[in-house]
């Protein structure tokens, strides 16, 4: 018979993946087998355990032991030492996060201090291919509440526009406000926007890896408030493992009535298809992605008309990020006053970030919206690697900003970043150590932007290569003085006559470099500058 | 009414008026791109930013709609600022050639440059190096130059329903242009081209002919179909170098023969002085001696009791009509004459509708018996125009047509000579009539049938009926037209055909050009006048042609080249060309407009009214006092506004002309189609010689591949052609090409354009 008394969860994500995770999975099962342990620990593959850059992680319940680094030569010793003699194995034992809120955190966190778990409540945790753990976790419990106690889609709504939630995606939009905006008909589209362009950002990806039950669930909520009965998820076409799981997911729910035609009996009906992206930045944009879907080149349409007047085929439509929507299932299922209970009056609720670069802990956290940029890179990404000084962050990805060391206690969420001129964007923090280039930074910015233009408006089109070609001249020390003017100046005209964001973000970036970091531009400029050292273009390209 | 003000100016506009639109009415200029009156707003070129007080961002003044009160300024300096930026953005890798490009003094780029750039530079990055493609005969397509505005792909998608000229890569690296093709000749090419606000997209046949400012524009209209377009035609010492479409009318678009189906005007082959046989030769002589020669001969045919017809080209002016009609019916006494010679025996009607833009309010259309975008081509874009934007449903019985179908809700695809057959059970369907039996051998599904019953009856259509009907087949239309309650418009052949008619040149007895080459043959006829057409390239019975020729006392001719007809002739009389002639023409819409003359007759070219009156004066009877074209027009405005009934011709055509193994139609290849186009030498090119097509799998199953050298074989005679698959051909039929003055292939025919065929693979 069998009777578990141990679970051994295994992180795998594309990143663990890339370090064995699947090899180290085998040899434990093995090992255990040939332990005769087979009947009494389980191994459970579970999504994005935190922290990326760590190998294979391991985490054993209930000891509440973590391991990072875990190789399949590792595996005998774990087994024979801890899961049959009960002896941790210390040398490659990392530290697990001590809970906080009861409810709504949970202990699987790899870092320093304890998150509150509100998206990321089930990654790590669960299985992320078995809809039996995601149910026992809580998924679909919210729609559940929303059928038995007849909740209406206005109110499904209500509760969303009251919990103030704003789009993740970057624009920080009101979520209720946006739905509410859609155009009656008897055809709406929800699009879940998976695409995940923002070089240095992997959270959407996580997520959908880690508890992929919890977007279906929240589409369907969603779909239902909008009254839309068909979902779309766009997602980069390079997340194998987020396509297959949930797609693996998307089956399930159908298979047991939680998707399709009168789900659960309730007469609510939501249909959900996956589209791959082609690997275009600009596809992320909205009206771009529902071209794709269409079909068609991936370019921004003109607005208005928005697409929740007008989008996919020409039906209202509405566009929310992964993370977005994921935050909807907890509203519904604690409330909007709960909810409330995290963030800022203006900025409710958490924010998952993926920080990364030149840090002790680099990966995935969940902070609540006005944490410091100084608690998020000192508390949860443990500090700068090496003991380094901090130099500075860019925040939002390649459309985000820099920032400085003067600016680490700048609140992050969508309003106080608006006073230094910064963005939440997608999500992503680059952390710098004193030693990194921001010449070097930017100039891969900037090529990413020339490669990224869709082409389609000329300010753009041409905007981003010009800049590119003056940075070229000035990472090469062969720039002057006025070149640096030259990027504001055209980076302010592609802000004021460009048609989409993209071509109106660059200014974010150049102005920020330039505002904070002016001296090391002026030095390249000076005329007195040599080749650089090889060390900073090789990371500045890991950015890129 | 939104008020708004625009660099100090204040002006009311209706409701949903743009930035642009309103500027425009209060003459202040905004640069535009992108931004074009008849293609859908793009918003892309950026080109057209305009402040408005109190918005933090510019905004394109094209596609953004006033509000009321807004202040808008064209020319503040954040404004120019953005303008000066864009110019210098569109300028930094153009490779400003200028001096070798055929664009400049038109170049909306140039313009722009000179009136709101500045003179300074600050940007600097390497000229694109794209190479020059060569797009057939029709474009040349010059990537380096283009300022990317889309206009082109917009228009085949637009209007063409999508082609192959698309955009690709992206970024700095976006380029325009087809992806697979190296010819590109879409039968509307020449409107992205003229679209294209640079020298990205240009002619082929007036590359470095000479410069845009050097040449003299004529307003006049096309005479290669009767939709008429009018034309602004640029003449340069003599020769008709360059056609422009300003004036937009009667569409926004014209076709590739009015664009580019000039060439003929300026061919070397010209013949430019009257010719008179002299045993084996012809031996130029002074038009005098040609005329004097020409009217006594008739003369003498006449007093011996001989008879003398005239066969004249639909393309002709109202005026030609009218003085040969006179000539031949009051000097000459014959009772013969026609303007049918593309064969057929059907009169023109008076239309249901009375412009383009009626035909682009229709709800739905029943299109029978014509490839559209051959025969009227501008026709077929409005046609298109509702279906693509989703407003009309289109219903097809038309065998192989090759554009609308790509619109088409249902399209019947019958099999050659099968099209009235699936006409009649249409009629059967809707008059609640079996119809199955009908159906029979054409290849035409009953889904098909019913589901285009059901669509016309559901939305009013304009039923629009080809120039293939017979007599018979226009009595069904007409039938299923009263079921629907709509009388049908009619289409004929040539491009003044309504005008020939109106002005009474065809026989008083109804008798067809058919009847009057058999009374050539039979001898009853011995004299025949010809002008400004080749009957053995175009009349469908090239046997019949042969034998009615060969068997005259005197032929005489009129036209601009060397045709197999004017072998046959004794006498050639040179004619002008539709740039030298000037006259009435009369439209589809039964609209008589104004050809006017771009330059004066070659050498001792004449047109037709001249011709009649020369004659009748060296016949003794002149026919008035007629200096100019001008001095006719005023009968020809007259003769208009009668009523003329047209003689019955019902039971005219017998066919039994479809056996042999496989039912074909001869059909004009677009670029063969129109007046005089085997003497336009990039249409020449594109389609330098007949070939036959035929479904891909039917072909599969005759064992035949694409591009095969066959043998088809018609009574005895055998024809080596070129074959080649085509999706549109109806399996178990073939479509095969005419129009080629210089390859018998009317030979083929008895009279009607189906003939059953044989085709084997030629022996090498
Ligand atoms: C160039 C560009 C790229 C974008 N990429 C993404 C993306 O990868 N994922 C995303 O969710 N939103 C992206 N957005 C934002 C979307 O346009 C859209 O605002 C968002 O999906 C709305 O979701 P939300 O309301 O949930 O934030 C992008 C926007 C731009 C201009
Ligand atoms: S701003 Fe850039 S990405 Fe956006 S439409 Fe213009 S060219 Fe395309
Ligand atoms: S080829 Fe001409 S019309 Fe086409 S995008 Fe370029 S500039 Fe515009
Ligand atoms: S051929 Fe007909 S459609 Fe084409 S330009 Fe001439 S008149 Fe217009
Ligand atoms: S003309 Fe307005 S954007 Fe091009
Ligand atoms: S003159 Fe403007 S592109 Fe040729």
């Amino acid at each position: 018979m069998r009777h578990i008394r141990c679970h051994v969860l295994i992180g795998v994500d594309a990143n663990s993946l890339l370090a064995g995770a699947k090899a180290v999975e085998q040899a434990l099962i093995k090992e255990l087998a040939d332990k005769g342990l087979a009947d009494e620990v389980q191994v459970i593959e579970t999504g994005s355990l935190g922290p990326i850059g760590q190998g294979v992680i391991l985490v054993v319940y209930p000891d509440a032991v973590a391991y990072a680094n875990v190789t399949v030569d590792d595996v005998p010793e774990i087994v024979t030492e801890h899961l049959l003699k009960g002896r941790p194995v210390k040398r490659l034992q990392v530290p697990l996060a001590p809970e906080e809120r009861v409810v709504e955190i949970k202990p699987t966190g790899l870092v320093k201090k304890p998150q509150p778990r509100v998206v990321l409540q089930n990654c790590g945790v669960i299985d992320p291919e078995s809809l039996e753990e995601a149910i026992a976790a809580g998924d679909y419990q919210a729609l559940v509440k929303v059928i038995e106690e007849g909740m209406s889609p206005k109110d499904v709504m209500e509760e969303v526009t009251k919990s103030g939630l704003r789009g993740r995606g970057g624009a920080g939009f009101p979520t209720g406000k946006k739905w509410s905006f859609t155009a009656p008909g008897p055809q709406k589209y929800l699009i879940c926007n998976a695409d995940e362009g923002e070089p240095g950002t992997f959270k959407d990806r996580l997520i959908l890896e880690g508890d992929p039950h919890r977007l279906i669930e929240s589409m369907i909520l969603a779909g239902y408030a909008i009254g839309a009965t068909k979902g779309y998820i766009y997602i980069r076409g390079e997340y194998t493992l987020s396509i297959a799981r949930i797609s693996k997911a998307i089956e399930q729910a159908y298979r047991e009535n939680l998707l399709g035609d009168n789900i659960l009996d309730s007469g609510i009906t939501f249909h959900l298809e996956i589209k791959k992206g082609a690997g275009a930045y600009v596809c992320g944009e909205e009206t771009a992605l529902i071209e794709s879907i269409e079909g068609k080149r991936g370019q921004p349409r003109l607005k208005p008309p928005f697409p929740a007047v007008q989008g996919l085929w020409g039906k209202p439509t509405v566009v929310n990020n992964v993370e977005t929507l994921s935050n909807i299932p907890p509203i519904i299922l604690n409330g909007a006053d709960w909810y409330r209970s995290f963030g800022t009056p203006t900025c409710p609720g958490t924010k998952v970030y993926t920080i990364l670069g030149h840090i002790e802990t680099p990966g995935l956290i969940e902070v609540e919206m006005g944490t410091t940029l100084r608690d998020i890179i000192f508390e949860y990404g443990g500090g700068i690697r090496k003991g380094k000084k901090f130099k500075g962050a860019l925040v939002g990805g390649a459309a985000g900003a820099f920032l400085n060391e003067s600016q680490l206690d700048v609140q992050m969420d969508y309003d106080s970043l608006k006073e230094y001129a910064a963005v939440l964007g997608s999500g992503a923090i680059l952390v710098m150590d004193e030693e990194t280039s921001v010449v070097s930074l930017l100039h891969s910015i900037l090529s990413f932007f020339e490669h990224e233009s869709c082409g389609q408006c000329t300010p753009c089109r041409m905007g981003t290569r010009s800049l590119l070609t003056i940075m070229e001249r000035i990472v090469r020390g062969q720039g002057t003085e006025k070149d640096l003017d030259l990027l504001l100046q055209v980076s302010e005209n592609m802000q004021v006559s460009s048609l989409c964001p993209l071509g109106q973000s660059p200014i974010l970036p150049i102005k920020s470099a330039l505002d904070y970091f002016r001296d090391e531009f002026l030095e390249r400029v000076s005329g007195k500058w040599t080749e650089p050292p090889l060390q900073a273009h090789e990371e500045a390209s890991q950015v890129g | 009414m939104p008020k708004v003000v625009i660099d100090g100016i204040e002006i009311e506009v209706p409701p949903g008026t743009t930035i642009l639109n309103a500027a425009q009415r209060v003459g202040v200029e905004i640069p535009v791109f992108c931004y074009h009156p008849y293609l859908k707003p793009a918003g892309i070129c950026r080109m057209c930013l305009v402040e408005v007080e109190g918005m933090p961002r510019l905004l394109p003044a094209c596609i953004t709609e006033v509000q009321d009160g807004w202040e808008i300024y064209t020319n503040s300096d954040r404004v120019k600022d953005a303008r000066e930026w864009l110019l210098e953005f569109v300028l930094v890798n153009h490779p400003l050639e200028c001096p070798i490009c055929d664009e400049a003094g038109e170049c909306e780029l140039q313009n722009f440059v000179f009136k709101f750039g500045e003179p300074r530079k600050r940007l600097y990055d390497e000229p694109f190096k794209y190479p020059t493609r060569y797009l057939g005969p029709l474009i040349v397509h010059q990537m380096n130059r283009c300022v990317l505005c889309r206009r082109c792909v917009r228009f085949s998608d637009e209007a063409m329903g999508g082609t192959d000229w698309g955009v690709y890569e992206r970024g700095y690296r976006t380029i325009v242009g087809p992806y697979e093709r190296d010819v590109f000749a879409q039968k509307y090419t020449f409107n992205m081209e003229a679209l294209c606000p640079v020298g990205a997209i240009t002619s082929n046949i007036y590359r470095y002919k000479t410069r845009i400012w050097k040449l003299d524009f004529t307003n006049s209209v096309c005479a290669h179909c009767e939709v008429g377009c009018w034309l602004d035609l640029g003449e340069r010492d003599g020769q008709l170098l360059k056609v422009l479409h300003r004036r937009g009318y009667p569409s926004p678009w014209i076709c590739d023969k009015g664009g580019y189906g000039f060439e003929y005007v300026n061919h070397s082959e010209r013949i430019t002085v009257p010719l008179r046989r002299e045993g084996n030769r012809l031996r130029g002589v002074t038009t005098d001696e040609a005329l004097e020669f020409v009217a006594g001969r008739l003369k003498g045919l006449v007093e011996s009791g001989g008879k003398v017809a005239a066969l004249v080209s639909p393309h002709l002016t109202c005026e030609d009509y009218l003085l040969m009609g006179s000539f031949m019916k009051e000097v000459v006494g014959s009772d013969y004459l026609d303007y049918r010679l593309y064969g057929g025996n059907t009169y023109p009607e008076r239309p249901a509708v009375d412009s383009l833009e009626g035909v682009e309010k229709a709800e739905a259309y029943l299109v029978v018996g014509e490839d559209l975008s051959v025969h009227h081509p501008v026709l077929a874009l409005s046609v298109a125009k509702g279906c693509k934007e989703g407003r009309a449903s289109l219903y097809l019985i038309v065998t192989g047509d090759s554009f609308l179908f790509k619109f088409a809700a249902e399209h019947a695809n019958p099999l050659p000579g099968k099209e009235e057959k699936v006409l009649e059970a249409l009629a059967s369907v809707l008059g609640g009539k079996d119809y199955a039996s009908l159906l029979e051998g054409t290849e035409v599904s009953e889904d098909t049938l019913k589901a285009m019953a059901q669509g016309l009856q559901e939305k009013k259509p304009l039923i629009i009926g080809g120039s293939r009907l017979t007599p018979e087949g226009r009595v069904l239309l007409k039938g299923v037209g009263e079921r629907l309650g709509i009388t049908p418009l009619f289409l004929d052949w040539g491009s003044n055909s309504k005008g020939a008619f109106q002005m009474g040149f065809w026989s008083p007895g109804g008798e067809s050009v058919e009847d009057i080459l058999n009374k050539c043959v039979s001898g009853e006829i011995k004299g025949l006048f010809v002008s400004s057409m080749d009957l053995f390239r175009d009349y469908p019975n090239g046997t019949l042609v042969k034998e009615a020729l060969s068997n005259l006392d005197f032929l005489v001719v009129h036209d601009m080249f060397f045709t197999e007809t004017v072998a046959y002739s004794d006498c050639y009389l040179p004619a002008t060309s539709f740039a030298e002639d000037g006259g009435t023409v009369v439209n589809m819409f039964w609209e008589a407009k104004k050809r006017n003359r771009a330059f004066k007759p070659k050498d001792e070219s004449m047109p037709l009214w001249q011709v009649a009156l020369g004659l009748s004066r060296k016949w003794g009877r002149p026919l008035g006092d007629f200096g100019t074209v001008e001095d006719v027009t005023p009968l020809v405005r007259e003769r208009l506004s009668q009523v003329v009934e047209a003689p019955s011709t019902l039971g005219g055509v017998k066919a039994a002309h479809l056996k042999g193994d496989i039912p074909a139609l001869f059909e004009y290849p677009f670029y063969r189609a129109g007046m005089r186009t085997d003497f336009c030498n990039a249409f020449v090119q594109l389609v330098p010689e007949p070939y036959v097509t035929l479904n891909p799998e039917y072909g599969d199953e005759l064992g035949f591949k694409n591009g095969d050298i066959v043998i088809m074989e018609v009574d005895g005679n055998q024809f080596r052609m070129k074959l080649f698959f085509r999706d549109e051909v109806p399996r178990g039929g073939a479509i095969v090409s005419r129009g080629f003055s210089d390859f018998p292939i009317t030979r083929a025919l008895k009279g009607l354009w189906y003939r059953g065929i044989e085709l084997r693979a030629a022996k090498e």
